[in-house]
C-alpha cells in the first residue's frame, strides 16, 4: 500500500515534465512547454512552472525553451566550453540563461538578453558559454556539473500568431 | 486470496489519490508559497513594484535588471480596476489567477498605447448568462473588460530595461499604475 502511494507521487512528478514538454523541433534537446488553452498538455506544462514556484509565461507573447543536452545529445558540463549558435529571429526581447540543473526551480547563473547581445553580420548570433572569459558574446556557466540553457523569448505577434522559436544549435568544445 | 486483492484495490486507490491530489493542489500550493514569500498578499487591489531583490523567486529565468509591477486582485465581492501607466518601451501585462491560469495578456506591441485601464469582472455563472439579455454583455467602454473565473489572482507588469541606469525613470513612471477595488454594477 505504501509502494501503491509513492509510485502514486513519483508518477505525478514524472508526468509533469514527461507529458508536459515536448521537442521544438523533429530531432531538437530542446523542449519547450506549451500552456495555451489549446495544448493538450497544457495542464502539465503549467504544474511545470507552478511546482517551482513561477508563473507561466503568457502563450502567445512570451515563450521559454530549455535544453540539458547539446546538440548531439550530450548533456551539457560546466567543464566543457559551448558555442551557442542560431541564425536570426523576430522576438522583440530575448534572453539566454545558464541555470544550474536543480529540478524544478531554475536557479540562473548567467544571462545575455537582445539589450546586450552583439550579432554577425548577417544577424545571426554566437555565444560562447564557458568558464573562462571569452571574446564576443560570453556567458559563464552555473559551478555545478551539469547544467541548463533557458532561451525565452517574447514575441512581437499577437495571440493569435506565435513567432516560431528559433533553432539553436548547441556545439560542444574543448573539455579541459 | 481476498485479503492481497483488498490491499492491492487498497494501494491501488492510493496510488490514484496521491497521484491526483499532487497534480491538483501541489502546483497551486508552490505558486501560492511563493507569492507568499515574495510579499504581495492576495487579499485587496493594490499595485506595488516589486524590490529587486525580491524578483528571483517569482521571476527566477527573468534578467535582475527587469522592473516588475504586482496588482493583486480579489473580485469576489468588488470588481477591480487596473489603471495603467506604461513606460514608453517595450512591456508586457499578464493577468493571472490565483492558480496561475493566464486569464489576459497584452504587450506594448498590441496596446497601441501606453495608458489605458483593464477593468477585471468576476465571470457570471452558467444560470446567470443564461438569465442576461444581449445587451448586459456588451463589453465597457471605458478600457477592456476582463471576466474571471477565479475570485483571486495577480497582475503582473514586466519591463525589460535596455541599461541599469533606466530604472528608476521605469519605476517612477510605472508606479502611476492604479489598481483599485470597484463596485459591481
Amino acid at each position: 500500500m505504501i509502494a501503491g502511494g509513492l509510485i502514486g507521487i513519483a508518477t505525478a512528478v514524472a508526468s509533469v515534465d514527461y507529458l508536459g514538454s515536448s521537442p521544438v523541433g523533429e530531432g531538437s534537446t530542446w523542449q519547450s512547454y506549451d500552456v495555451a488553452d489549446e495544448s493538450a498538455a497544457a495542464f502539465y506544462s503549467n504544474a511545470h512552472y507552478l511546482l517551482g514556484g513561477r508563473l507561466p509565461p503568457a502563450p502567445g507573447q512570451q515563450q521559454e525553451m530549455t535544453t540539458g543536452r547539446d546538440s548531439d545529445g550530450n548533456l551539457l558540463s560546466a567543464d566543457c566550453a559551448y558555442l551557442v549558435s542560431g541564425d536570426s529571429w523576430n522576438h522583440v526581447w530575448w534572453s539566454i540563461a545558464t541555470a544550474a540543473d536543480n529540478g524544478v526551480t531554475p536557479r540562473v547563473a548567467a544571462m545575455l538578453t537582445s539589450d546586450q547581445a552583439v550579432f554577425n553580420s548577417d544577424d545571426s548570433l554566437w555565444l560562447t558559454v564557458s568558464q573562462a572569459p571569452a571574446p564576443g558574446n560570453w556567458i559563464r556557466p552555473p559551478a555545478n556539473r551539469n547544467f541548463v540553457l533557458i532561451f525565452t523569448a517574447a514575441g512581437e505577434s499577437g495571440l493569435a500568431m506565435q513567432e516560431p522559436l528559433p533553432d539553436i544549435k548547441v556545439t560542444k568544445g574543448a573539455c579541459p | 486470496m481476498r485479503a492481497r486483492l483488498f490491499w492491492l484495490a487498497a494501494a491501488l486507490f492510493l496510488f490514484l489519490a496521491l497521484h491526483s491530489g499532487y497534480l491538483l493542489y501541489a502546483p497551486g500550493f508552490a505558486l501560492g508559497r511563493s507569492i507568499a514569500s515574495s510579499g504581495v498578499a492576495i487579499d485587496s487591489p493594490s499595485f506595488r513594484i516589486l524590490p529587486q531583490a525580491d524578483q528571483s523567486r517569482l521571476f527566477p529565468t527573468y534578467p535582475k535588471s527587469s522592473v516588475f509591477g504586482l496588482c493583486a486582485y480579489d473580485i469576489s465581492r468588488e470588481n477591480a480596476r487596473i489603471s495603467a501607466v506604461m513606460p514608453d518601451s517595450f512591456w508586457t501585462l499578464t493577468v493571472y489567477s490565483s492558480t496561475g491560469k493566464v486569464i489576459y495578456a497584452l504587450n506594448s506591441e498590441q496596446s497601441g498605447t501606453g495608458t489605458f485601464v483593464v477593468n477585471l469582472n468576476k465571470a457570471p455563472s452558467l444560470l446567470e448568462s443564461l438569465l442576461k439579455s444581449n445587451a448586459d454583455a456588451i463589453a465597457s467602454l471605458d478600457g477592456w473588460t476582463v471576466a474571471a473565473t477565479e475570485p483571486k489572482g495577480i497582475a503582473v507588469i514586466w519591463v525589460p530595461l535596455r541599461e541599469a541606469v533606466q530604472r528608476s525613470a521605469i519605476e517612477a513612471k510605472l508606479a502611476n499604475t492604479g489598481c483599485a477595488a470597484v463596485a459591481a454594477s
